[in-house]
């Protein structure tokens, strides 16, 4: 079935680039939607099977694959509304879609690959298929963003594959080499912890630039700042948990290893480090979409650092990604609308938002409360769950550091959602006082996201609670 | 004379080891190399030296498999990519020479002592699996390519660079005696083409835009 679908996607995506009657053309990528959204349904019913000899929906894999398909269905619907808004030639929106369709194919592979050698060509297939989309429209920024992006995550994930070698060189010793995330497991016990270490150094690096936290952040930021906003939402949510799953299986490989405690500090220090550069900029700058970025990296951050603390710490950071998308996603489709509204991204030229669109401005008011895990919203559950692993471990200077850094963050955000919503109008000439022609309808996907958010927050849902304690599970099972 | 020489090519071990060297010597070359078209020289040489070692160490691997590595190496990294890169030049009217941050004397010595250092360190490790000769070019090989892109203005200097690094990457993985299945080597043909065809299509329209192929210019997006 999942080759099924790879192959189904490649013939989509050749049928959407040479289709150029727009309804014909979104009506293709409803129908990979509707294989994906299929897809989702069978891996349900044969969880933890292995499928095609390279595929398996783990609990992991599977939670990933759900918020993929929900946020791509939004994603898509904004993604009309952006180029029908644009009035888009019809080229480009093919090639968006095509871009679109790839990533979304790219990052299924990502999500069910039990071969580590397998999910990094997935890997590497998501950084081709997102230039298309960072390219979309065509000037000197996204031109300077989409060179960046190529050429640092080509470098990234280089080294990201040299890291697998290295994990290579350590099975030569053990005479055997199988790439398969079971087979490692089971062996790396016996292989070399130099070689390990070197290894995960190497993957982190690699797949940082997919996660935006340190050290390769940077091109991830400008290519949030300059592709479209739903693309934007993309990377915040389904592309972050695509290099977060990608840590997370060599996390999964060497975690009954000896290298498990060292692993957890380079990970605490990529995690604090991140939250780090993510307050100062945070602090610094103007540009909306640019400071969202940095949220999303400050979340990636807490994500990691939940991840190193262990204990309840892993349940926190799966669910503190899976709410983070859903709450990022309709925050980076709101900052769309204010474009439209505003015709800018930049702090002193937006305004007074409640009075020109007050269901969008209530959306950003959810999101405030969401983004910054404020009770009852479903963050502030993973937020707390983190201190009070970090608590229980006694990683007491991290969980100061960590209060300090956030408590800027809540400031600066705060001090923009509040500028934005209730400041005063601003009078720049392209800014006109009707709403920049937003239908109330397209603030749907927004408070449905931010609702499952709140839902979770509120009732935590069992089935959830399984899957990721299933998740967890996987790092114990050898 | 000719004695000698047929005496080397059949003893496999001695072309591997040589072969290695002539790689290890490109990579230094290539941190001193002043013209762009001695950067591509060198990569067409070092896809070269990677079919002769291909060939040799891989020869116990299915035919199929065997092919498909070969026709890597030498179709595309010694002739499709450093041709595409010529185009790319000439296309463009990039200069004929590379424009460095630090003078290259100096990358010499970094990339001398590198290549010492990752041979003591390779050497220290005692691990009698691992071969220290293939290990210590290819990890000086991608340091040496990380160095190229750090040093270098022109984009077409960090594109060499990231072709440096995808070459040591190659020879490392030679080293581990590719127990890849084929659907990832068809990945990682895929990925080093199409990132080479992106990145020119790119560099293309950088040159159109910008009018210069300076990283410098690329700096409109801050905060």
């Amino acid at each position: 079935m999942v080759t099924t679908f790879f192959v189904f996607s490649v013939i989509l995506g050749l049928a959407i680039y040479f289709t150029r009657n727009k309804t014909m053309n979104y009506a293709l990528v409803i129908l990979h939607l509707a294989l994906l959204t299929t897809l989702n349904i069978h891996e349900y019913a044969h969880q933890d099977k292995l499928e095609d000899r390279f595929f398996r929906a783990d609990s992991l894999g599977f939670i990933f694959f759900v918020v993929l398909t929900i946020i791509s269905s939004t994603t898509l619907i904004h993604s009309y509304i952006y180029n029908e808004k644009r009035k888009e030639s019809m080229r480009k929106i093919a090639l968006h879609n095509v871009g679109f369709v790839g990533l979304i194919t790219s990052i299924v592979g990502v999500l069910l690959s039990t071969h580590i050698g397998l999910m990094w060509a997935f890997i590497e297939a998501t950084t081709l298929s997102v230039a298309v989309l960072i390219y979309h429209d065509r000037d000197r920024l996204s031109l300077e963003a989409t060179w960046k992006y190529i050429f640092v995550a080509s470098v990234g994930i280089a080294l990201a594959f040299t890291g697998i070698l290295f994990l290579g060189i350590a099975f030569q010793g053990a005479g055997n080499i199988d790439f398969t995330i079971d087979a490692i497991k089971q062996s790396a016990g016996q292989l070399d912890p130099i070689w390990l270490k070197v290894s995960f150094l190497f993957v982190l690096t690699g797949f940082s630039v997919k996660m935006g936290i340190v050290p390769l952040f940077n091109v991830d930021i400008d290519a949030k700042d300059v592709s479209p906003s739903p693309i934007g939402a993309m990377f915040s949510s389904a592309l972050l948990n695509v290099g977060f799953v990608a840590i997370f299986r060599f996390y999964e490989c060497f975690a009954q290893t000896s290298i498990l405690e060292w692993m957890n500090k380079v990970l605490m220090i990529s995690g604090i480090l991140s939250i780090f550069f993510a307050t100062v900029y945070l602090l610094k700058v103007q540009n909306y979409k640019r400071a969202f970025a940095y949220s999303s990296m400050e979340h990636a951050g807490i994500a990691i650092i939940a991840l190193a603390t262990g204990g309840v710490g892993y349940f926190a950071a799966i669910l503190h990604l899976v709410l983070h998308s859903f709450t990022k996603a309709s925050i980076f489709y709101q900052i769309g609308q204010i474009h439209r509204v505003y015709q800018s991204k930049h702090e002193t030229h937006l305004g007074g938002y409640f009075k020109i669109n007050p269901y969008g401005a209530t959306v950003m008011l959810l999101a405030l409360f969401s983004v910054l895990a404020m009770p009852p919203f479903g963050m502030f559950i993973s937020e707390f769950l983190t201190f009070k692993a970090l608590a229980n471990k006694g990683h007491w200077f991290i969980l100061m550091t960590m209060l300090v850094l956030l408590s800027f963050i809540v400031f600066s955000l705060t001090r923009k959602f509040l500028v934005l919503l209730f400041g005063e109008m601003p009078t720049h000439k392209k800014f006109s006082k009707n709403n920049g022609g937003i239908h109330p309808a397209e603030t749907i996907t927004q408070f449905i996201l931010l609702g499952l958010v709140l839902y979770c927050g509120v009732v935590q849902p069992d089935m959830l609670k399984t899957y990721i304690e299933g998740a967890v599970k996987l790092l114990a099972v050898k | 004379m000719f004695s000698i020489i047929t005496s080397i090519i059949n003893d496999n071990e001695v072309t591997v080891n040589m072969m290695i060297v002539v790689f290890a010597i490109t990579i230094i070359y290539a941190s001193v190399a002043e013209r762009v078209s001695t950067h591509i020289t060198l990569l067409v040489l070092q896809g070269i030296v990677l079919f002769g070692i291909a060939v040799i160490e891989l020869k116990h691997i299915n035919f199929a498999n065997l092919a498909f590595i070969l026709s890597e190496t030498l179709i595309f990294k010694a002739l499709v990519i450093p041709y595409y890169l010529r185009r790319i030049v000439i296309r463009n009217k990039i200069s004929k020479t590379v424009d460095t941050i630090i003078p290259m004397y100096y990358t010499l010595i970094i990339v001398s002592v590198a290549v010492v250092v990752f041979y003591i360190f390779a050497y220290s490790l005692n691990d009698t699996h691992l071969q220290i000769k293939y290990f210590t070019v290819s990890i000086s090989a991608i340091f040496a390519g990380i160095l190229l892109i750090m040093t270098h203005r022109g984009i077409i200097g960090h594109m060499i660079g990231y072709l440096v690094i995808e070459n040591g990457i190659f020879l490392l993985s030679l080293a581990i005696g590719s127990e890849m299945p084929m659907i990832v080597n068809t990945a990682i043909l895929m990925d080093i083409l199409v990132s080479v065809l992106i990145l020119g299509v790119f560099v293309n329209r950088i040159g159109s835009e910008f009018s210069t192929l300076q990283i410098t210019k690329l700096s409109e997006l801050k905060d």
